[in-house]
């Protein structure tokens, strides 16, 4: 729900050629911006721990304040390899009528300002699964930052769409005694 | 809304609750004033305090009801069947306009919403039955009220109806909602306190762990308050959230009143263990099911009056509702004392669904039959009735009880009625579990599925793990037991050094299915604190939810069903094995104290006759006329020595030892006996194998760990059957 105050600040902003602060992320060699309102803490590294026979863009579960919270892994949601390397693990901040979840990226990069006009539109030659969870890309000095929408990586909307189903590895199922 | 009517809300809907236990008690007891009392001022606060809010529609109805109420303490009116109705439509209607109020903040003024029929009825109840009562110099003023009351009735006749299904299906509507009252818990402020300062204390505990390091002399000591606190906090807090069952129990009566009626039946309803005390969100759970058994109860269960009376039994029938504690679950039983479950038209029934195949329907007991009735779509209902019978039941009751770990049992008898037994667990929150090593992942596995766990040697894998395909199978006991190896049902990845040690196994049961959990190790029993999983990851339905271990690490937490579904193991019966014929004797029966007391001779005693196990050295045992006695606690005990371990004790005594007997206390009726036993062996459930005939006069033998027992009855009072009942 936004309050009131949220509102104006809104309006403020938009005045100001509609700035709006990014945390920026990093996974493998590209960068990624959500809504630094959409955070609700960066716990850091933290290795997830495994769920068997879970979905592939799931890579586990972490604790957090009293919670067990299923961790969206970005990586395998663009379908890069998975690495060994460290993980960052962000807690998305409640969305109505959603669960709360984690994200684990590569690294988690700082606080970047942005305005609309910087934004660019998804081109249309986007493959599916990557129009379906970016909102656009950012023109940056060096580079493009490519805006995420957070709650279409809560993992429940993740598992609605068809998108995700088929993972790179495909499911292990290994209940080999089952005729 | 403001926090005036909220309270207002809550208080009213307390109020309107006891006035709905009074209304129904007042049917039983007619002559009780106090009843009326109550629930008049019931209807009285909440005109007094609708005036002041303001909502004019509630305060007319109230109104009315007041006046109807009035006149009932002033015995100008007399209790009758009609008269209840006419409360129990009042208290429906107030409830539907508290309900409105709670949804949208107003109590609605459009000209549907006009209780003109309801205050009209309550009106004619005023009037109509005066007469009879009231001296002639007031018959005029009420004729005038009846007259009037006409009137109006036909004026609002198109309105009206429309009203009363409004209010109908609004009263319906709070009725399945147990009228609002879920979202708030009255807790006593002695227990509010106490957590209040067990809080304090723990803020003080946190600032001094905060400011001592590790290195610090008082480290330790500080651990240990924490977790002292933290226990006791835990406690107050699951004590906090106990609710009587009686709060579960009091919307039945009304309930059973309304169904009665509608179904034809003559039935009363009683109900013990009312203070039994269960967790707010258990008691949320519990309460669809329960009502479900016990419409069952009255629809299905007890037989229309005519059939009774025929039967031999009482016109009314009873449905009782007993809730009380057995190790660490609560168990409430919804007992009817009606026709039964006919066991034949199960059979058919579930032929006809195609349920069960001819074969199976065949080889099943009486009592496997009964289970049938679980099964998703089995109605016995020769008709459909608006009550039940629509083929949606007991699957959903099982389902729904087996959410919270608990589990469902039915017990029948032809004619002499049903008993369903729903067992949960005091709280859901903190499971007793046991944390088991897969692959370097930890599980845990709830206490409540596990049977027992065995350890394999590596030397003894052989003879003991037998192979049919890729199927293991373990003797255990002289059965085959199915093995499902964990690492391999979750496609963990094994290290193969791992896979050549010793195995661990923990035999599970759950749904009636059996069999052997291998891991890699099984470690500590450990009480966790359970996390509800993310919808992604039960959707898989393998893992119920997870859990932090004391090492911080997480534990996902086994659903012993679901593992057993995914390997393929199915529930015993189905199996058509002669190697599962002893199952139904470890599983069914009741439970014994083995032990010996001839040499080598075993002996079971029923374990409820047992009141207790003492040990007492043999100079306490004192003779009077030959007879042995011992002064037990201010009583004294005969001694009961079939097996001559006194004679035997007593010459060890002479030579100066001071040998010590195992005596068992047992208890018939308000009499207490010791007996002497040479051991106690163990405790087994079983039920008897045959009357031996050959021997003497018709000793009951079961055959437990392959050894011949002799069971000793001559302590119970009852037949074994009533046991249970009693």
């Amino acid at each position: 729900m936004k309050s009131r105050n949220d509102e104006i600040l809104d309006l403020i902003q938009k005045d100001h050629g509609d700035l709006g602060s990014l945390c920026s992320l990093y996974v493998g060699s590209e960068i990624f911006g959500i809504d630094t309102k959409k955070i609700r803490e960066v716990l850091g590294e933290r290795r997830p721990q495994r769920v068997p026979l879970a979905p592939a863009f799931v890579s586990g579960v972490v604790p957090y304040r009293g919670e067990v919270l299923a961790a969206v892994n970005l990586r395998s949601l663009l379908g890069m390899e998975s690495c060994n390397q460290s993980h960052c693990v962000l807690v998305m901040e409640d969305v109505v009528g959603a669960e709360r979840f984690g994200l684990v990226v590569d690294g988690v990069g700082g606080v970047v300002t942005v305005s609309g006009r910087m934004l660019e539109p998804n081109p249309s030659t986007l493959e599916a699964r990557a129009k379906w969870l970016f909102e656009g890309a950012y023109k940056m000095e060096e580079r493009l930052m490519v805006r995420l929408n957070p709650q279409r990586l809560c993992p429940s909307r993740l598992a609605e769409t068809a998108l995700f189903r088929t993972s790179m590895k495909g499911e292990t199922d290994a209940s080999l005694d089952r005729r | 809304m403001d926090d005036l009517t909220k309270e207002f809300l809550a208080e009213s809907q307390e109020g309107l609750d006891r006035m709905e236990r009074c209304l129904t008690d007042l049917e039983l007891r007619p002559d009780d004033t106090r009843l009326v009392d109550e629930i008049f001022r019931a209807v009285h606060t909440i005109k007094g305090t609708t005036g002041f809010l303001g909502f004019a529609r509630l305060e007319r109805l109230a109104h009315a009801g007041e006046h109807l109420l009035g006149s009932l303490r002033e015995g100008r009116l007399s209790v009758t069947s009609d008269l209840i109705s006419g409360l129990l439509n009042l208290l429906d209607g107030l409830r539907a306009i508290l309900g409105l109020i709670e949804q949208t903040g107003v109590e609605g003024t459009r000209s549907g919403d006009e209780d003109g029929e309801l205050i009209a009825e309550l009106a004619l109840l005023n009037g109509a039955m005066a007469p009879e009562t009231i001296g002639p110099e007031l018959l005029h003023t009420v004729v005038d009220i009846d007259g009037g009351v006409h009137a109006r009735k036909t004026a609002e006749d198109s309105k009206g109806g429309e009203a009363s299904r409004v209010a109908s299906s609004a009263a319906e509507n709070s009725v399945r909602n147990g009228g609002g009252n879920d979202k708030t818990l009255r807790i006593d402020v002695d227990v509010l306190n106490r957590m209040m300062n067990l809080v304090g204390e723990l803020v003080l505990t946190r600032n001094q762990l905060l400011q001592s390091d590790k290195t610090a002399g008082n480290f330790p000591e500080l651990a240990q308050r924490l977790d002292s606190i933290t226990a006791d906090l835990r406690e107050t807090v699951m004590q906090a959230r106990m609710q009587p069952m009686g709060n579960l129990f009091g919307r039945f009566p009304r309930m059973v009143r309304d169904l009665a009626r509608t179904c034809g039946r003559n039935v009363r309803i009683e109900f013990s263990g009312q203070e039994t005390g269960l967790d707010k969100s258990l008691l949320e759970a519990i309460k669809d099911p329960l009502t479900h058994a016990v419409r069952n109860a009255i629809d299905h269960g007890i037989e229309a009056p005519a059939d009774r009376v025929l039967a031999g039994k009482p016109a009314e029938g009873c449905v009782r509702l007993k809730a009380f504690q057995q190790s660490g679950s609560v168990v409430v039983e919804v007992c009817d004392d009606g026709g039964g479950i006919p066991i034949e038209r199960v059979r058919e029934k579930a032929l006809e669904r195609n349920l069960v195949t001819t074969e199976q329907a065949a080889g099943m007991s009486e009592r496997e039959i009964l289970q049938l009735i679980f099964l998703p779509g089995f109605s016995t209902a020769a008709a459909v009735t608006t009550v039940s019978g629509r083929g949606v039941g007991m699957d959903v009751v099982r389902a729904n009880v087996e959410k919270v770990g608990g589990s469902v049992e039915i017990e029948s008898g032809r004619g002499e009625g049903t008993t369903l037994r729903l067992r949960v667990p005091l709280t859901l929150a903190i499971v007793p579990s046991l944390i088991v090593r897969s692959a370097e992942q930890y599980f845990a596995l709830p206490q409540n599925a596990l049977v027992e766990l065995v350890a394999v040697p590596q030397k003894d894998f052989h003879a003991l793990v037998k192979q049919i395909g890729s199927a293991e199978l373990y003797c255990l006991r002289e059965r085959l037991l199915p093995m499902v190896r964990l690492d391999r049902l979750l496609g963990l990845e094994v290290t193969p050094s791992e896979a050549s040690n010793n195995l661990s196994m923990a035999v599970l049961e759950a749904d009636g299915c059996r069999y052997g959990l291998v891991v890699d190790e099984l470690m500590s029993p450990e009480e966790i604190v359970v996390k509800p999983l993310s919808l992604v990851l039960r959707e898989k339905g393998l893992f119920s939810g997870a859990t932090v271990l004391g090492n911080g690490t997480l534990a996902l937490i086994l659903d012993v069903a679901a593992i057993a579904a995914r390997a393929g193991v199915r529930p015993v019966e189905d199996e058509s094995s002669k190697l599962d014929r002893d199952k139904p004797a470890m599983q069914a029966g009741e439970p014994f104290l083995i032990f010996e007391d001839r040499l080598q001779e075993q002996r079971a005693l029923p374990l409820d006759v047992v009141e207790r196990i003492e040990s007492v050295t043999v100079d306490r045992i004192e003779y009077v006329e030959g007879q042995p006695l011992l002064q037990y606690r201010g009583i004294l005990l005969p001694m009961k020595d079939d097996g001559g371990v006194l004679a035997e004790m007593e010459v060890s005594r002479q030579r100066g030892d001071h040998p010590t007997i195992t005596v068992l206390i047992c208890r018939k009726r308000d009499q207490r006996a010791g007996i002497v036993a040479r051991q106690v062996l163990d405790v087994v459930t079983t039920r008897a194998l045959e009357r031996n005939a050959s021997g003497n006069t018709g000793a009951e033998i079961a055959v437990i760990h392959e050894r011949l027992v002799r069971i000793d009855r001559s302590f119970e009072t009852t037949s074994p059957d009533c046991v249970g009942a009693a």
